[in-house]
């Protein structure tokens, strides 16, 4: 179902989302964004709208798992979690991305 | 989860959006919060929340979207848009709509007929067990269909691998119905022989072993004989002057070799087991497959010295039963294959042009809807829809039209149409390329939709396209001409003798009261007192064969000559013959009254056969002697000029006439020559009375005219259907490459508008202007033009001379050579006239443009 992995900008949208959810378990929408930012501290700016449809997309596919609860001054809120099948996708993509990197790497070096 | 899921997302829509919006709503809050928390004014925080957010409206659509089952959700929106875009642009979505159903349904239609031709169906139910015993000639190198009596017996007598054997024999009958008298075909039939095709009557019984006098009938002679199936169980007919009773009618649908009525096979002690003359079919018995079978025929015939027996699918029977001329008809179909191909080719390459002039009329709508965030993907997957949606109702026209082609090719060319059912497989492939081509370049507009670059791209696409598209027509045009031209050519021919104002009826004298040549020499001569005898009859004349249906062929010697025989055609005349079929006589003297049954021996012989024989030309006086018992010598008393006798194409083979009176055999035709073509019908019912009252028992065809016998000649009767439906197919391959040229013309005048008006507005005169478009037609036809003459050139390699005597096909040129100029010329002459009638509109366009309008335009 990997339908979307030669659009690498997408892949990498979900690559984040995906490693973000496995290091720090259940988020919501906004807690993701916050955390992408902490991390890459402004290097990777993303439209913070686009980050929904990637969520629904991959709750869809069943990488992540969505439910509504409450936030932390109790608002409805949706939080995610990864599933099984979420972490093996993480881990093709880390390796995917790892090849790319390592290809992109050897050509700047040799090129 | 995936898709059902996904599914179910359709039928809550609405909480879907609300839910998107709610999650989407409670980002912007928090992020705002924390912007405040941070020390920003509320406006402030509020203002750069959304800013960091993006398009509100695209984030929820594609989340809503990665909910649903997309496609299905968008395809109805973007089949709402399409019909949309139909609608606003009705011309254009008609002429696309009419080129598709043009080009599925003309090619279905000549598919379906080609796929019936070639692979054809069998209609027996238990076609894959049953089997034909045919025989392999060796010396000959070819199946036959037939066997010798004593073998079938034996093969059914021990054949392990085949159930249901049965033994048949083709005859001529002639049945008698309550005083009408016909000739029909009939089988001589076994019990097991309708079991073992799988069929039985569809009313009353099959014949049972031991029936005698019992006959069964196709539902088709029982209608022609009774009115319909019912009437006709139990009824007496009279077969061969033996009176038989109808035990049954077979379906509708039953159809096997044109045959159509059935008595049961009277057991014969002489046959002879060199003389072949049955045919065999069975079954397979169940578990046994066909080289089993093949190999035990095989051991069973052990020892022949001449053949071999071979077991025969239904598919090698109906392979084989069109006959020597089936390759050639091949040949002919494969011919109008080629040209439905054409067809179908044109119209896609119209229909990819129509759909590149839109997505070049369309590029702004392409830019505005990428800039707003409209992924390349959602663009093709719209451009999708809409080629879709044009290619469904193109697909219905071309149902309609196919069925309407069918039945105008099953009048048009009945020889190659009697099977016209539409073909699904034929369906499909050409809905297929239609469909590919409409999707391919449906599309390409969603391949770098705005740059100018790609726009000129696709502007010489179009230029190709339609060049390509002369090219098609040319070549079809260049066959269609060629083969019109040998049409013509052979129509022309002279067939040697004057048909006009003849009648003729034939009859076959086979009946027990003709079985003496005697008999029927008196029948012959009590027919042509009575002819001569009907009122507005200038002259009548019996001949045993008419001049183009063929003759019987013999052997002769000359007298005193050591040649070793000849083959050469004979034919019966009366003595007038010669006079009223005016043929001329070149040397000696037609026959006269005098040459009757007592007197001496004449011959007259045809001009072939006095140059072969006698190229000095003294052949009258010489003597002759046919193969026959006693052998006599027949005096050459005189030559007269060549009639075709078989067709109109083959200069005559050698022929020699005797007069009726001294050898007559089964087969005679009289012929009257009538005053006045007025008179005609009058004359043709008399005649067939006339010949009604000299013998009631004696069934006779109808009354034809010569002009029909030509008519229905096989040099013509072959050849019109191809030149017929060639005519439409090059017909409609010219249309649709001048409708290419004019759609790429006018859009190119569109597209100039401005450019047009300025140089007018220079100075331009309008001649340059209309200069330049004709310049444009010139460029987008003369190539492909060029390049068609130069492939039909090379393509017409491929239709062989020749004459329908050798070749028993419709396609053979005839009369014109390959490079035949007239052909070349009028094609040309043809090709610029709708050139012309599809430049004049945008030429009158162009020339219209008023340069102060156009400039203050935008």
């Amino acid at each position: 179902m990997a339908k979307h992995s030669n659009d690498r900008l997408q892949g990498t949208l979900d690559l984040l989302i995906l490693k973000s959810l496995a290091s720090r378990g259940t988020m919501h929408g906004y807690g993701i964004t916050l955390h992408i930012e902490t991390i890459a501290r402004d290097a990777l700016r993303i439209e913070e709208g686009s980050l929904y449809p990637a969520l629904h997309r991959m709750a869809q596919e069943g990488w992540i798992r969505a439910k509504w609860g409450a936030s932390e001054n109790n608002r409805r809120a949706r939080f995610y979690s990864i599933t099984p099948a979420g972490l093996k996708q993480l881990a093709e993509e880390e390796k995917r991305w790892s090849d790319l990197t390592q290809a992109v790497a050897r050509v700047l070096q040799f090129a | 989860m995936g898709w059902t899921n996904r599914l179910l997302n359709i039928f809550r829509k609405q909480r879907l959006s609300d839910e998107i919006d709610e999650e989407l709503a409670f980002h912007l809050a928090a992020r705002a919060q924390d912007n405040i928390a941070s020390g920003m004014k509320p406006d402030d925080a509020q203002q750069d929340a959304r800013r960091r957010l993006g398009n509100w409206t695209l984030a929820r659509e594609n989340a809503r979207e990665a909910n649903l089952i997309a496609y299905s959700e968008t395809l109805s929106q973007d089949l709402r848009f399409a019909f949309r875009m139909m609608r606003r642009r009705p011309n254009f979505a008609a002429m696309a709509i009419l080129l598709l159903g043009l080009g599925i349904g003309a090619s279905t239609a000549m598919f379906s007929l080609l796929m019936s031709a070639v692979f054809p169906k069998s209609a027996f139910e238990n076609s894959d067990r049953l089997v034909f015993l045919w025989r392999f000639d060796k010396t000959q190198g070819q199946f036959l269909p037939r066997l010798s009596l004593p073998d079938l017996l034996d093969i059914r007598a021990q054949s392990h691998t085949l159930e249901r054997a049965s033994i048949y024999e083709r005859r001529e009958f002639v049945v008698n119905a309550s005083g009408e008298l016909g000739r029909v075909a009939g089988f001589a039939i076994d019990a097991d022989w309708l079991p073992s095709l799988g069929v039985s009557p569809a009313s009353g019984r099959n014949i049972a072993p031991g029936d005698r006098d019992v006959a069964l009938v196709t539902n088709e002679l029982a209608q022609r004989l009774f009115d319909g199936d019912a009437a006709a169980l139990g009824r007496r007919i009279e077969v061969d002057n033996r009176s038989f009773t109808i035990i049954g009618v077979l379906p509708a649908s039953f159809l096997f070799d044109n045959v159509e009525i059935f008595v049961p096979r009277v057991p014969e002690a002489s046959a002879r087991r060199d003389s072949f003359s049955y045919y065999g079919l069975a079954n397979l018995r169940d578990g046994v497959s066909l080289s089993e079978a093949r190999a035990e025929a095989e051991r069973l015939v052990l020892g022949r010295e001449n053949w071999t027996m071979r077991i025969a699918t239904s598919r090698d029977r109906l392979s084989f039963a069109c006959g020597p001329t089936c390759g050639q008809q091949h040949k002919g179909i494969w011919l109008l294959f080629g040209a439905a191909a054409v067809v179908l080719l044109l119209a896609s390459a119209n229909v990819a042009n129509l759909l590149l002039a839109r997505a070049i009329g369309r590029r702004r709508e392409f830019v505005i809807r990428t800039a707003i965030g409209c992924s390349r993907q959602r663009l093709i997957r719209q451009l999708f829809t809409e080629s879709l949606a044009l290619f469904l109702c193109g697909g219905s026209v071309g149902i309609v039209l196919a069925c309407w082609f069918s039945a105008a090719l099953a009048r048009f060319a009945s020889a190659y149409a009697q099977n016209a059912a539409l073909d699904t497989r034929a369906f499909a492939f050409s809905a297929l390329v239609t469909l590919l081509a409409a999707i391919l370049f449906g599309m390409v507009p969603a391949v770098r939709a705005a740059s100018p670059a790609a726009v000129r791209v696709r502007n010489t696409a179009r230029g190709l396209l339609v060049a390509s598209e002369f090219t098609l027509a040319l070549v079809l045009l260049v066959g269609f001409g060629l083969l019109l031209r040998s049409f013509l050519r052979v129509e022309a021919i002279p067939p040697g003798f004057q048909p006009d104002r003849l009648l003729t009826i034939s009859a076959n004298l086979s009946g027990p009261k003709y079985k003496n040549e005697m008999q029927r020499i008196a029948f012959a001569r009590t027919l042509l007192e009575r002819a001569r005898a009907l009122p507005a009859v200038t002259s009548a004349a019996l001949t045993s064969d008419l001049p183009l249906t063929g003759a019987g062929d013999t052997r002769i010697r000359i007298e005193g000559s050591p040649q070793v025989p000849m083959e050469v055609r004979y034919v019966s005349v009366s003595p007038n013959f010669f006079q009223a079929f005016e043929v001329p006589i070149l040397a000696g003297r037609a026959f006269s009254e005098h040459d009757g049954a007592g007197a001496a021996r004449v011959v007259l012989i045809n001009e072939t056969m006095a140059r072969m024989l006698f190229p000095a030309g003294d052949a009258v006086g010489h003597r002759i002697q046919m193969a026959e018992q006693p052998p006599v010598w027949r005096e050459i008393v005189g030559v007269a000029r060549n009639v075709r006798q078989r067709n109109l194409e083959e200069d005559s083979r050698p022929v020699f006439y005797r007069p009726y009176e001294q050898g007559l055999d089964l087969g005679i035709s009289l012929a009257v020559r009538v005053r006045s073509a007025g008179e005609m019908p009058r004359v043709a019912e008399a005649l067939r009375k006339s010949v009604r009252e000299a013998d009631p028992q004696q069934p006779w065809d109808t009354v034809q005219s010569l002009r029909q016998i030509i008519y229905d000649s096989e040099s013509l009767s072959l050849r019109r259907p191809v030149v017929r439906l060639l005519a439409v197919f090059a017909l409609i391959a010219l249309l649709l490459a001048a409708a290419g040229l004019f759609a790429v013309l006018s859009h190119s005048v569109a597209e100039r508008r401005r450019e047009i008006g300025i140089r007018m507005a220079v100075g331009a005169r309008q001649t340059q202007v209309l200069r330049q478009i004709a310049g444009d037609t010139l460029r987008l036809t003369l190539p492909g033009a060029l390049i068609g003459a130069i492939a039909a050139y090379a393509l017409s390699g491929l239709l062989p001379s020749g004459h329908i005597g050798w070749s028993g096909s419709g396609v053979f040129l005839y009369g014109v050579g390959r490079s035949d100029v007239v052909t070349y010329v009028s094609v040309f002459f043809g090709l610029c006239c709708i050139c012309a009638a599809a430049t004049i509109i945008p030429a009158r366009r162009a020339a219209q443009v008023d340069p102060s309008v156009v400039l203050r335009e935008e």
